[in-house]
Formats: C-alpha cells, structure tokens, sequence
C-alpha cells in the first residue's frame, strides 16, 4: 500500500495513533507522517537552509520515531508533537555539526521560488532574513523557528526542547535582538551601496 | 507603570502574559510613545521573517519515502525487570543503610535501658561470651563498650565459641581486638553505604536522561 488511508486515521488523537503504532501500525504511523511533514520539514529546512537535507533529515525523524515509539511515554516526554519536534531539531543540529555549509549563507539559492522581477527585491530581502537566521546560534535559531513559524506556545517551545519557559523567553528575546540588528545593518549597507 | 522590559513586551506581542498583566501592558502602551515603537519593531519583525516561506512542494509524499525506510521490527521497549533491576541496587543500599542504622538504635537503647537500669545488657552479652573474655573497655566510654561487645558478640560469638572448643586456639580473644576499631569501621560503613546509595540514585537518574534523551534523538 502506498499511501496512508487518511479517512480511517484521520479522526484519531495523536494519543490514540501513538496506541496503534506502539502496537506496530504501520498506517497509524502514516497518519503521523502526512500530519507533521510539513512542521518536521520546515523546521528542518529554516533550521538549515537546504531543502534536500531537510528532506533528508525529516525522513530520518520520522524513522527514527518509528523505531523510537515503543518506548515513547507521553508522561516523561510530552506530547507527541512536542516529542517529535527535538527528534528533528536534534537531528538537525547534529548533521549541521557534521557537515557545516561551505557556500555564503546569503548566496545560498531560495529552493522551489520563481525569479519573475518584480519578486526580485522581495526574494533579496527573504534571502537577507534567511541568512541572518543561519547565524543565530542554534539555541535561539530553533526557538525563533518553533514560535515565529510553527506558532508554538512558550510552553510548547519549553516541553519541545525540554527548556523552562524563562529560557524560552530569553533565547527568543536574543534572537529577536539580533535579527532586528543585523537586518538594520544589511538595510544601511544596501542603501550605501545605491 | 515603568517601562516593561522587552521580554515581557515579546511576551505581550506573542499573547504569552496573564490576563492582568496583559492589561497594565495595554494601558501602558497608550501613553507611552518609546514603548509603542519597540512594539511596532517587534510586529514589524514578525512580518518580515513570513518573507522566508517554505519552498513550494516541501515534504510533498513524504510518507511514501518513509515507509520503505521503516525497519520490519522496531526496537522492543524497555521490559518492566529492567527497570525494577536498575532500582534494585540503590533500593538495596537503602535498606542496608537503615538495617545498620536500626542495629546502632536498638544497641543504644538497650544501653540507655541499662543505664536507667531498666535492663541489663550486659547480660546479653555475657550470653555469648564465655568468661575467660574480657569484654573490651574503649576510650569512648560505656556506651561504646556496650554497643561494640553486643554488636561483636550477637554475630560472631557462637562461630568462635565453637571454632575454639573444634581447635583449642581461643579465638573469642579476637573479639576483645576487634572491638576497638569496630565502632570507626561501623561508622565509616554506615557512611560507605549511604554514599553509594547516593551515587546509586544519582546514577540510575542519569540513565533514564540518557534515555529519554537517546529515544527523543
């Protein structure tokens, strides 16, 4: 079978599916993946930049909870989101150690977007983001990712990363301080440069 | 009100503050100018990174890539006997711990017993031990001597006694030497074992954050 039976599944809880691959449900399992690829993914892509290894890493995620299910305890480790989430942001900052980027992050091409050119400013500016995003430390990279994209609570964020709240609030206070900065900088450097 | 800090003004921005809190910030913000600005800053922000969306076609069919890659059988979890053995150690410990522990209290109350003279000690010892043995006298006093000789005497007394009588060498003189330095070894041992219970303890709670750890890796 290739794809998920999404009608089956669709109406279950996250506690309900993680009873069913616990037991060894392959499909429930499928349910997991078509309702988180997109949060595994993106994180693993704003987190690194690269679409091919956020694929690659959401892949490895999802198996790696796969095999990691049986032993998931929702009362130790949370909700199943928030467990998955430091599945992917662990995996990540792990092959990021492993194989750090040799391209300049502000030159690194905008995977899968047009280049029609009156996007052109826009996509500079996304590119101008994305690079200043890259250079956040991870702690706060992460944090910054799970709020200002994912939409995670600071309690979210706390039990995804197994953080207090008060640390949440100052790596996301960090972040924020340093991406306003260092977008400040890149707007006065364009406007020298015209 | 002061100035909130930037934190608690994110907090605000992010709809993380308590109600109460919510409305001082409110209020705030309507006659404070410099405060409205970093709110705006912050906003502003929040709009400029929506720029850096996800490429069109992210994560599409993943689950088709994933689902050759699941393995036929997951790993078991943890069998319930592996748990109850890792607190097996500590929990053991413990109990020693506290079974000396309760030796060196009902020692020192027969003591206190025979002091009152409620109670004759002495009597258990002298039980045991025959009386070509002189009962130790350390320098600590009573108390010790009567501790030490009950201690020694309740567990090795009817050994040597009977291991004199099979080989003629008095070997219940080797209660009136250990006595002396049974008392340091005691407390040292009571010491020794709540240590290692400790360590135990702290141990078994590393073990299970790596292993919370390793199965949210």
């Amino acid at each position: 079978m290739s794809t998920p039976p999404h009608g089956v599944w669709q109406g279950l809880t996250d506690e309900q599916l993680v009873g069913r691959c616990q037991q060894g449900d392959r499909h429930a399992f499928g349910e997991f993946v078509r309702r988180y690829q997109r949060l595994v993914t993106g994180i693993a892509y704003r987190m690194s930049g690269d679409i091919m290894l956020a694929e690659d890493i959401a892949q490895d995620a999802f198996v790696r909870a796969w095999q990691r299910l049986p032993g998931f305890q929702p009362r130790r480790a949370g909700s199943f989101r928030a467990w998955l989430c430091r599945i992917v942001t662990n995996m990540t900052i792990d092959r990021l150690r492993r194989s750090r980027p040799t391209i300049p992050l502000d030159k690194l091409p905008l995977e899968g977007s047009v280049r029609p050119a009156e996007a052109y400013l826009r996509q500079e500016q996304a590119r101008a983001i994305r690079a200043a995003i890259l250079r956040l430390p991870e702690a706060s990279r992460v944090t910054l990712i799970l709020r200002e994209y994912e939409g995670f609570s600071y309690r979210e964020i706390a039990e995804a990363l197994s953080i207090p709240t008060g640390t949440v609030m100052s790596r996301l206070s960090y972040a924020r301080r340093k991406l306003r900065q260092e977008l400040a900088d890149q707007a006065e450097l364009s406007q020298r440069e015209e | 009100m002061q100035h909130p800090t930037v934190t608690t003004l994110a907090a605000y921005v992010d709809g993380e503050l308590q109600r109460s809190a919510a409305t001082q910030i409110k209020q705030h913000l309507l006659r404070c100018p410099r405060c409205r600005a970093e709110q705006a800053e912050l906003l502003a922000l929040t709009g400029k990174l929506q720029e850096f969306a996800l490429p069109e076609g992210l994560a599409e069919d993943l689950w088709e890539r994933v689902r050759q890659q699941l393995p036929e059988r997951r790993a078991d979890p943890q069998p319930s006997s592996a748990r109850f053995l890792r607190w097996l150690p500590p929990i053991g410990l413990a109990a020693s711990s506290l079974a000396l522990q309760a030796v060196l209290i009902v020692a020192l109350g027969l003591w206190a017993l025979t002091g009152l003279g409620w109670f004759d000690a002495q009597m258990l010892v002298t039980g045991w031990v025959p009386s070509t043995v002189k009962l130790p006298s350390v320098p600590l006093g009573d108390a010790a001597s009567y501790i030490l000789s009950w201690l020694l005497a309740a567990p090795l007394g009817p050994g040597l006694i009977t291991l004199t009588q099979a080989t003629g060498v008095d070997f219940t003189q080797l209660l009136s030497w250990l006595a002396p330095s049974a008392l340091v070894l005691v407390a040292f041992g009571t010491l020794a074992v709540l240590y290692l219970g400790w360590l135990l303890v702290y141990w078994n709670r590393s073990a299970r954050r790596t292993d919370l750890a390793a199965h949210a890796a």
